[in-house]
């Protein structure tokens, strides 16, 4: 089994099961993950298959049409050396670099999902942050685990504070006057935690680097003794994509079935296809790749001879596999394909309107199952840790001074009308209904916090999230700062329509309204994804594929 | 494909909601009431959702100083969030007030399941959106408390109410309960609020509520006009314990017991404004190490050992549970040389009477919060007796003590004709009595028929 098959999703409500129409009882369905008796012997063939095209922009890969896929079979990918100090947007990681993948099977496309980056940006969310720390920086370069941001003993009477965790042991740390309980269980703030101390600030705190002192917190715009009183926090050093050697540019994977959502729980039987299966791949700007805080001109180059597809062709006992074949000369089963209808909200340097939108986003004829939506603004980029891949929350207001009644957190006014009837009796304007509302779409809990998602309350850090310079030092180019950039970033609203209705030849309309918005020098992009139900038929070794 | 029924959205707003739209338990709306009619519908449990906005009050003034800034001493349970605010939750059939479910010390049974069954990214993370949880006192004051929105608007809710019928997996058919009527009993608000540094503060705060909903999916379903209908229950007793030989015995007239797990807590930390009423901390009372600088009452006393009884009878566990506390070898009394970690035995029981271990996939109990040499005797909480919250980290201590009775058929033991007891060898020395909040998970039958509806528990 793949390591980066996502246990988080086994869980997920399923509303409509991909299933072969026609199988002889006696015969186990060996295309649905799970159903092989345990004592069934299979061999798994592995190929190292190159692209059939690529270029920086477009990448082709062919399969063999031979055994069974395996749906966590990987793509490996790799890079120049970047230009600057950089590593993957923190929150999608290496599918900052998909912008849009299809797969055909004889020239028929059988799923397609555009803006695939952004996708992930959604489907994201449902990774716990245990996998985040534990597995995807390692994988896919994502690091979205949170923790607290402990505070040591004070240094000074100034308010400034050592930061890490010393334990619940009053043994572990000594009390002074003026400071910080010797179990210091005070956190202001949450922040990453991706398992590397945070460094220490405030103060002249150093650490020996190979001979050389350095100052922790040393800030571009500030002395080397001086630093902000936060915390500075850095993304593993391995991810950095600017290395003083080409060759320890890291290498990051995907599973061909988070490309294509539907592998998971379906596995393609390429042994029974006569016809060319293709997995294509349109790659993302190389400016719109990476996360490199403090430049503008960083870029993120595909090293073609690093592309790889590692592909898992799995084999059962001959009579079985051919049993199946003879069994299922007609097989259909139905699976989910994605849609996407995005539309420009607020121009450049405009500010989304206040008044009610509404929007037809299509579905007419079709059955839906649910959709999600997020609206992005344009402006963000490759300084943003999270680059451009996030779905901006209403904008809050706190800065009325304290306790002023004119502080007010953004309200998002949504609602969904299909079939002539609203989703919801009355338009849903509480953030934490949208979560909850989410949670119902995907039949699993966003894996993040109020803030990050609503921006309500005030709990991400003011530290900043540095990428490792091109030493294993501590020191590195200014980072973004934590809550500037995460804060409401990930306000994807979901939807479920109940029961896999058909939507009528309207389609479906999205009612918005959103309290406030900053205006963006780029303007608002609004995208909606409709997960539809397809329906593929393999009659004697040829596809055919159409909308359920 | 569309041949299953489509789930429509329900929002029901309190019956007795007062005129301003604000609820709160000081200003005389101690309970909120929703009814959910009659009809040929399923309530989806795992749907229900208690939404709304919150916010604390210093006192009923306009002024800035009548909202909780972050340097003053306002506290409230950070691992409990919203939870806190309720103190009994009730389900009763709509139209012939048949008690289906009714769980008292709704906030202290949460305050067991809530970190049991929810890791501390959960907390963090999502819980911090739906329930306004934050385990860690400082962040959770930051965000919630003295969010600067506070006095505009508020904060936004949207949380599970878990109890047995609503945590099922089978639909609560809306025609077999003749209806619902669900009533939230708040809690008051000296029982929710506290200060932080124990002292004397706060007479006037409150937490309020204001668009409060409650939401759910409801699916179409043709019941029978007679039938029954399973669902699981938590049942919630109340005793005290002020001794080195605490007995606790109860007639539980459950038939189908599933487990049952109890907490503690220092009787006179109840409704006070100087303590935190929810936590869930070791028995104090002790002699061998100080919590705080009152030796004479704050010590954390030992659990020995624990024996559950059914019927006079060692059951389930057939032998006594002798902790890593009891005699330990070379024990030199305050000298703090004991072994402060929990003992593995206890708290394994205790999580598994709150779900099967085997199903708890996450949880927010780690050797951080369970440790029993809880560092207190610095802390600028003088004078508290388990204030525990500033002291542990993730989310304060998670203690109790606990049994499963039926981690296989699922079908429960019948104390219907049995009493249920504990008996807990303590190192209670000081005259300090606890409370003891004891949690009964059982499973019941719902008859029906047209002319109402009896449980059968």
């Amino acid at each position: 089994m793949s390591q980066s098959y996502n246990p988080n999703q086994d869980t997920q409500l399923s509303k409509v099961e991909p299933k072969a129409s026609s199988n002889s009882t006696q015969i186990p369905d060996l295309l649905k993950i799970g159903a092989i008796p345990t004592d069934t012997t299979m061999d798994v063939l592995t190929d190292i298959l190159d692209p059939v095209v690529q270029n920086d922009s477009f990448i082709r890969f062919a399969f063999q049409n031979k055994g069974i896929l395996h749906s966590m079979s990987k793509i490996k990918f790799g890079f120049t050396n970047a230009n600057q100090n950089s590593c993957l947007p923190v929150n999608v990681g290496l599918y900052a670099l998909i912008q849009r993948v299809r797969l055909t099977i004889g020239a028929k496309t059988i799923c397609e999902i555009d803006d695939f980056n952004q996708f992930m940006a959604y489907k994201g969310l449902f990774v716990s942050q245990e996998a985040m720390k534990e597995r995807e920086q390692y994988l896919t370069s994502r690091v979205m685990a949170y923790g607290f941001e402990y505070k040591d003993n004070e240094v000074a009477a100034a308010g400034n504070f050592n930061f890490g965790w010393a334990g619940s042991n009053p043994n572990n740390a000594t009390e002074t006057a003026g400071t910080m309980p010797p179990a210091n269980t005070r956190a202001d703030s949450l922040a990453f935690d991706n398992g590397w101390c945070q460094l220490i600030t405030s103060q002249q705190h150093s650490c020996n680097t190979g001979g050389v002192e350095q100052f922790m917190n040393k800030d571009a715009t500030q002395g080397a003794d001086n630093g902000d009183g936060h915390p500075i926090y850095k993304v593993g050093y391995w991810t950095n994509l600017k290395k003083s050697v080409a060759r320890a540019v890291p290498d990051f994977q995907v599973s061909i079935a988070d490309l294509c959502p539907f592998l998971r729980t379906q596995q393609l039987p390429l042994y029974m296809m006569d016809e060319l299966v293709q997995l294509e791949i349109f790659t993302a700007p190389q400016d719109e790749r990476l996360y490199c805080p403090g430049h503008d001109d960083g870029v993120l180059v595909i090293d073609p001879t690093e592309t790889q597809l590692i592909a898992d062709y799995i084999y059962y006992p001959q009579d079985m596999m051919v049993a199946y074949a003879n069994a299922n000369r007609n097989l259909t089963f139905t699976y989910v394909d994605y849609r996407l209808s995005k539309y420009s909200i607020a121009g450049n340097g405009a500010q989304i309107p206040t008044t009610q939108l509404i929007r037809n986003i299509g579905g007419a004829g079709r059955i839906i199952t649910r959709i999600f939506m997020g609206v992005q603004d344009r402006a963000k980029n490759l300084r943003n840790m999270n680059g451009q891949y996030r779905a901006d929350a209403p904008l809050r207001d706190y800065g009325q001074g304290a306790n002023n009644i004119n502080n007010v957190n953004g309200v998002a006014t949504l609602n969904l009308k299909y079939n002539d009837t609203f989703l919801y009796p009355i338009d849903v304007d509480n953030s934490a209904r949208h979560f909850h509302n989410t949670a119902s779409a995907e039949g699993m809990t966003p894996f993040t916090s109020r803030e990050v998602f609503s921006g309500e309350g005030e709990s991400l850090s003011a530290g900043s999230l540095q990428v490792a310079s091109t030493t294993k030092s501590f020191t590195g180019p200014p980072g973004s700062h934590i809550a500037t950039d995460l804060s409401g970033s990930a306000f994807y609203c979901g939807f479920r329509i109940g029961s896999n209705e058909r939507i009528n030849s309207r389609g479906m309309e999205l009612y918005m309204t959103w309290s406030n918005s900053q205006a963006s020098a780029s303007g608002y992009l609004q995208r909606v994804w409709l997960e539809t139900i397809k329906q593929l038929t393999l009659e004697n070794g040829r596809v055919s594929v159409q909308f359920a | 494909m569309s041949n299953s029924q489509p789930t429509i959205n329900l929002e029901i707003v309190p019956s007795n909601v007062a005129s301003n739209g604000t609820i709160s338990y000081k200003n005389g709306n101690p309970i909120i009431q929703f009814i959910i009619g009659e009809q040929q519908r399923a309530i989806l449990g795992r749907s229900v959702r208690l939404v709304g906005k919150y916010r604390v009050r210093k006192d009923t003034g306009s002024a800035a100083g009548s909202y909780v800034s972050l340097d003053d001493v306002t506290a409230q349970s950070n691992r409990l969030g919203i939870y806190s605010v309720i103190d009994q939750l009730v389900i009763k059939s709509q139209m012939t007030h048949q008690t289906i479910e009714h769980i008292k010390h709704y906030n202290k049974f949460c305050s067991s399941f809530i970190p049991v069954l929810n890791s501390l990214k959960d907390g963090l993370g999502h819980l911090s959106e739906t329930a306004l949880i934050m385990p860690s006192y400082r962040c959770f004051k930051k965000s919630v408390l003295a969010v600067p929105s506070q006095r505009g608007s508020g904060n936004s809710f949207c949380a599970h109410l878990p109890c047995g019928l609503f945590n099922g997996v089978q639909a609560v058919p809306l025609a077999a309960t003749k209806g619902l009527l669900i009533e939230i009993h708040l809690a008051p608000d000296n029982n929710v609020l506290y200060t932080q540094d124990g002292s004397v503060g706060l007479q006037n705060a409150y937490y309020e509520m204001e668009d409060v909903r409650l939401v759910a999916e409801a699916t179409a379903m043709n019941s029978d006009t007679s039938g029954t209908f399973e669902y699981k229950s938590v049942s919630s007793y109340y005793t005290s314990i002020n001794s080195s030989n605490a007995i606790i015995n109860f007639n539980l007239g459950l038939s189908r017991v599933l487990g049952a797990f109890m907490t503690f807590l220092p009787a006179q930390n109840i409704n006070n404004l100087r303590q935190d009423g929810m936590s869930t901390a070791p028995l104090v009372g002790g002699t061998n190490r100080y919590l705080d600088s009152d030796s004479s009452t704050s010590s954390v006393a030992n659990i020995n050992q624990a024996v559950f009884m059914k019927g006079g009878q060692r059951f389930p566990l057939e032998y006594n549970l002798d902790t890593l506390q009891k005699d330990p070898p070379n024990i030199i009394v305050g000298n703090n040389n004991q072994n402060d970690s929990v003992d593995p035995a206890l708290q394994r029981n205790y999580l598994d009477a709150v779900r099967s271990f085997s199903q708890i996939g996450r949880s927010m109990a780690s050797t951080n919060n369970t440790f029993l040499g809880v560092p207190i005797g610095s802390l600028s909480q003088d004078g508290l007796v388990g204030g525990f919250d500033k002291s542990v980290a993730e989310g304060g201590s998670v203690y109790g003590v606990g049994v499963n009775y039926d981690s296989i058929s699922d079908e429960g033991q019948d104390f219907s004709s049995e009493n249920f007891g504990i008996q807990l060898e303590t190192g209670i020395t000081q005259d300090v009595p606890h409370a003891v909040y004891l949690f009964i998970h059982a499973k019941n039958t719902l008859v029906f028929n047209n002319g109402g509806v009896q449980v059968v528990s």
